[in-house]
């Protein structure tokens, strides 16, 4: 939560908490556990369940200032890499950002998204991908207040605060093809590059759990320079929405959308402007309608922001425009949004609600992105992804479809 | 050393004053102070007034400092570690040729250019940063500070000696003496906004943070943690502090005032100063470099140089004594 | 006059950037190759500052530095491979480029030491600056404005030549695009 003060890490190396909420299911408890193993000490790692959600919070912040965050055998993070080539294999991208806080409820169970936030377990589960996106449980939020009180005491412990972490990469850059092998690492081959150049080429993987990410996306590519060929785009394993929010479907999208801007805001370098629709959507996910009011109005305050924003406009505009696409389905003609800042602009419309034609903003699934990625050097890649709202994904997890 | 000026009156440097040693000391404390004051202005400019912004730069601190430092797969230690050390120490050199308190550490007849040269080191203490770790959201992220580095380096130079040749003199403190009638930043308020936003982008703070932007978990210091990452993050602060300091002496009168002290008029510009930074900085989104690098190129590099000339006809004309 | 410890730096500096100029050629990683490069560039600009040339010293430190991230980028940047995993060695055709750096440096030393330089006259300028720009755009004016705007015109030159993209492929054969037709957008529509 953004009102405890803590920082959402945007690396595994900036973290010092991981919190998970609920169970994880095989594809992200071991992208979890890979980013664990990149934490350094001092470290804490808490589920989160349904129960006393701001008691466990606390219990996590004081497991920090123990010996306990401290391990004595450590195996260093490299170390842990070469042990196998799988793990190595998957840790490419992923990383996942830390905590925010927020003042309401619902953020707190935020933090916890990041990473996990599916839960197999049918009943509750949060959505969340990663950043923060639905999050809510009405069970958390009297929980969260408790969680609050404690906040004001907070401020002592001096370690903790930032809680956050994030995988990545760090084996990362490790995975290249031919070319022989060093260190136990395959190096990098060399490959035609977008320019007609034989450039050398890495393979990198995106994912599963990374900051401003839908949690269990994962992209697969080569990477040469900074531009992303040979791109994938598939779940390796869904995010089930809260039961709650499904009773109320109108009110979950509008979650889901201040959640998206939030996402975007970050991945496009505007950190104010993300915390700003964080502080909102911790607003709108309450129980108390004076404070859902508030939600709503100042999430139309940040999403006019980033409408109007004439420097973002200028950063932004023009990429991944995904019509007259050489490259596209044909199925999917039909469904032409633009670039990133028309898809962007689009929800905010949304979420101001002053355009009656426009009342929501459609789905898509990794293959209608997928083909917009190739060729896009990667900053690009990111925003194009984060412009986009993505249908949750099946909840069923393919074993395999993780790293082939 | 102490270098005889052209007029025999040029001031002593703070090391000829003191002493080499008790000087040093003094400036990299100056250091220390400029880069705290930078950090809480940063944390109360995202996190709001309160007190527990001012207490977040000790905080964090206190936390790298007891953290354990990452290790990565095959990193390329020697060089990573330099360019970590690299960043602290060239933002505390770039410090001693700025006149706080009317004195410089060194008194240099080319200070502009040793500033720019200290600036231009940390093109490789940020690559290697990037490089160290073996890690590619880090190694994207030097190679981004390179791109933007590109782009900035020019007109930082332009704006740079916009400042000397309104004094003609490239000596800090023969800056601050020429300003003693009218702040340059009156005749020269493009040299002094592309001072800034290049202090902002060779420090990759702010709307210039794409070295380290969250698109790529944080880039060049994605894979530091301990005090590594204690140690340029302090850095960092320093030369954002270092460059508003900078900023007041070529642009702002240095420490002239009415009543109170120079050393104090010196600090409050330049706390001012690190403040309109802040609160700017942090409330646009980000530039992205490959954007950025074109509109650099095609309208400050010369936006500055009209600068530099109508300065140069200024000059001609005697308008500056 | 400089005094003894000037000479203690410079002989220490010239030991540096020789030492750091082999380093070049025994590092198995182009980028410790080419930082070991930029080290040796430094000592030498610390042997200028040291010889109270602060300018050209100061100036040196900055351009070389520039130079060598350039020269990452290409070097480097093309082959990813980061950390410098792949050992590689830095020398080609060693030994025909071994003879020509010893008869180079013998060929250097031999003169340095044999030539009779001229003893200074006058004495040591107060601001070493001001001469060299005196010196640079006084007398010499005409010449180095235009060595620069030739050096300036190559650069241009070899940069268009080098492009495989001109401006009829940015804005169409008739040159009458409203915007130009980029891979990537820059930020100027």
């Amino acid at each position: 939560m953004d009102s405890r003060g803590w920082a959402r890490a945007l690396s595994p190396a900036e973290a010092g908490l991981l919190l998970t909420i609920g169970t994880l299911p095989a594809p992200l408890s071991e992208a979890a556990d890979l980013l664990w193993s990149q934490m350094p000490q001092p470290r804490h790692r808490q589920a989160i369940d349904e129960t006393g959600v701001g008691g466990q919070l606390d219990a996590a912040v004081a497991a920090l200032s123990t010996p306990s965050a401290y391990e004595h055998h450590v195996v260093g993070p490299a170390a842990q890499l070469s042990q196998g080539s799988e793990a190595s294999h998957r840790s490419d991208g992923g990383h996942h950002g830390g905590m925010h806080d927020h003042e309401e409820n619902e953020e707190d169970a935020d933090p916890a998204h990041e990473l996990n936030h599916d839960h197999q377990n049918p009943v509750q589960h949060t959505g969340h991908d990663m950043g923060g996106h639905g999050m809510d449980h009405d069970g958390h939020a009297t929980d969260e207040h408790d969680g609050h009180d404690a906040g004001g005491h907070e401020m002592d412990h001096s370690d903790h605060e930032m809680g956050g972490h994030g995988g990545h990469d760090m084996g990362g850059h490790a995975h290249m093809h031919h070319g022989g092998e060093v260190a136990g690492l395959a190096m990098a081959g060399t490959a035609p590059d977008r320019d007609g150049l034989q450039l050398d080429e890495l393979k990198v993987a995106l994912g599963p759990v990374l900051a401003g990410w839908p949690t269990g996306l994962v992209l697969k590519a080569s990477m040469q320079g900074d531009v992303l060929t040979n791109v994938s785009l598939s779940w390796i394993c869904g995010v089930e929405d809260d039961h709650h929010l499904r009773q109320d479907s109108r009110h979950r999208s509008t979650l889901l959308l201040v959640d998206a801007l939030a996402q975007f805001a970050l991945v496009a370098g505007w950190p104010h402007a993300a915390r700003q629709a964080r502080h909102a959507r911790a607003a709108l996910s309450s129980d108390d309608p004076d404070e859902r009011r508030r939600g709503r109005r100042r999430a139309r305050a940040v999403a006019q922001t980033i409408r109007r924003s004439p420097l973002l406009a200028w950063s932004v505009g023009g990429l991944g425009d995904d019509r007259g696409h050489a490259e596209e389905p044909d199925t999917r003609q039909a469904c032409r949004t633009g670039d990133v800042l028309e898809r962007v602009r689009a929800l905010c419309t949304v979420v101001i609600g002053d355009d009656p034609s426009m009342e929501t903003v459609p789905g898509v699934g990794p293959e209608d992105v997928e083909f917009l990625l190739e060729g896009a050097e990667l900053a690009a890649a990111r925003l194009i992804v984060a412009s986009f709202m993505f249908e949750t994904a099946p909840t069923v997890v393919h074993s395999g479809a993780g790293h082939a | 050393m102490p270098d005889p000026g052209v007029s025999g009156a040029e001031p002593l440097s703070l090391a000829a004053a003191w002493g080499l040693v008790p000087a040093v000391l003094a400036v990299v404390a100056a250091a220390l102070v400029l880069g705290t004051v930078f950090a809480i202005v940063d944390n109360v400019a995202i996190n709001g007034a309160r007190v527990r912004s001012a207490a977040e730069p000790f905080r964090t601190s206190l936390r790298w400092l007891i953290q354990q430092r990452r290790t990565t797969l095959s990193p390329d230690r020697l060089l990573w570690r330099a360019g970590i050390v690299a960043v602290p120490v060239l933002a505390v050199l770039s410090l001693a040729v700025v006149p706080i308190g009317g004195r410089t550490l060194l008194t240099t007849s080319a200070d502009l250019v040793w500033f720019n040269a200290m600036e231009a080191l940390l093109w490789a203490a940020v690559w290697l940063v990037g490089w160290g770790p073996n890690a590619v959201h880090a190694l994207v992220g030097g190679y981004r500070f390179l791109a933007q580095g590109l782009a900035y380096e020019l007109p930082l130079m332009f704006a740079l000696i916009t400042a000397g040749l309104g004094a003609d003199s490239l000596r800090t403190t023969g800056i601050v003496a020429a300003q003693e009638n009218l702040w340059f930043v009156v005749t020269m308020p493009v040299a002094f906004v592309v001072f800034l936003a290049s202090a902002a982008a060779f420090t990759f703070w702010g709307p210039f943070a794409a070295p380290a932007g969250a698109d790529i978990a944080s880039g060049v210091i994605s894979e530091l943690s301990g005090v590594d990452r204690l140690v340029v993050q302090a850095g960092r602060a320093v030369f954002l502090g270092a460059a508003a300091a900078m900023a007041v002496a070529l642009f702002l009168g240095g420490g002239a005032g009415p009543w109170l002290g120079e050393p104090v008029w010196y600090l409050l510009k330049t706390f001012a100063v690190m403040a309109a930074v802040a609160a700017v900085g942090r409330r646009v989104p980000l530039l992205r470099p490959d954007r950025f690098v074109e509109f650099a190129w095609m309208v400050l590099v010369p936006a500055t140089l009209l600068q530099t000339l109508m300065v140069g006809l200024l000059v001609i004309w005697g308008f500056y004594p | 006059m400089l005094n003894e410890l000037s000479v203690v730096a410079v002989a220490a500096l010239g030991l540096l950037s020789v030492a750091a100029g082999v380093a070049v050629f025994v590092v198995d990683s182009m980028a410790r190759a080419t930082f070991a490069l930029l080290v040796s560039f430094l000592a030498v600009a610390g042997m200028l500052l040291a010889l109270e040339l602060t300018y050209l010293g100061v100036v040196t430190a900055l351009m070389m530095t520039i130079e060598m991230l350039i020269m990452v980028v290409f070097m480097i940047m093309f082959m990813m491979n980061p950390a410098g995993l792949m050992p590689m060695t830095m020398v080609h055709n060693g030994r025909a480029s071994a003879a020509a750096g010893i008869t180079v440096f013998a060929v250097l030393t031999v003169g340095i030491w044999t030539i009779d330089w001229p003893s200074r006259t006058g004495s040591l300028p107060a601001d070493s600056t001001r001469q060299l720009g005196g010196a640079i755009m006084g007398s010499h004016m005409l010449v180095m404005l235009v060595i620069g705007i030739g050096l300036f015109a190559t650069i241009i030159s070899g940069t268009v030549l080098a492009t495989h993209r001109g401006r009829y492929d940015r804005f169409g054969a008739d040159l009458r695009n409203a915007r130009p037709k980029d891979p990537t957008g820059g930020g100027l529509k």
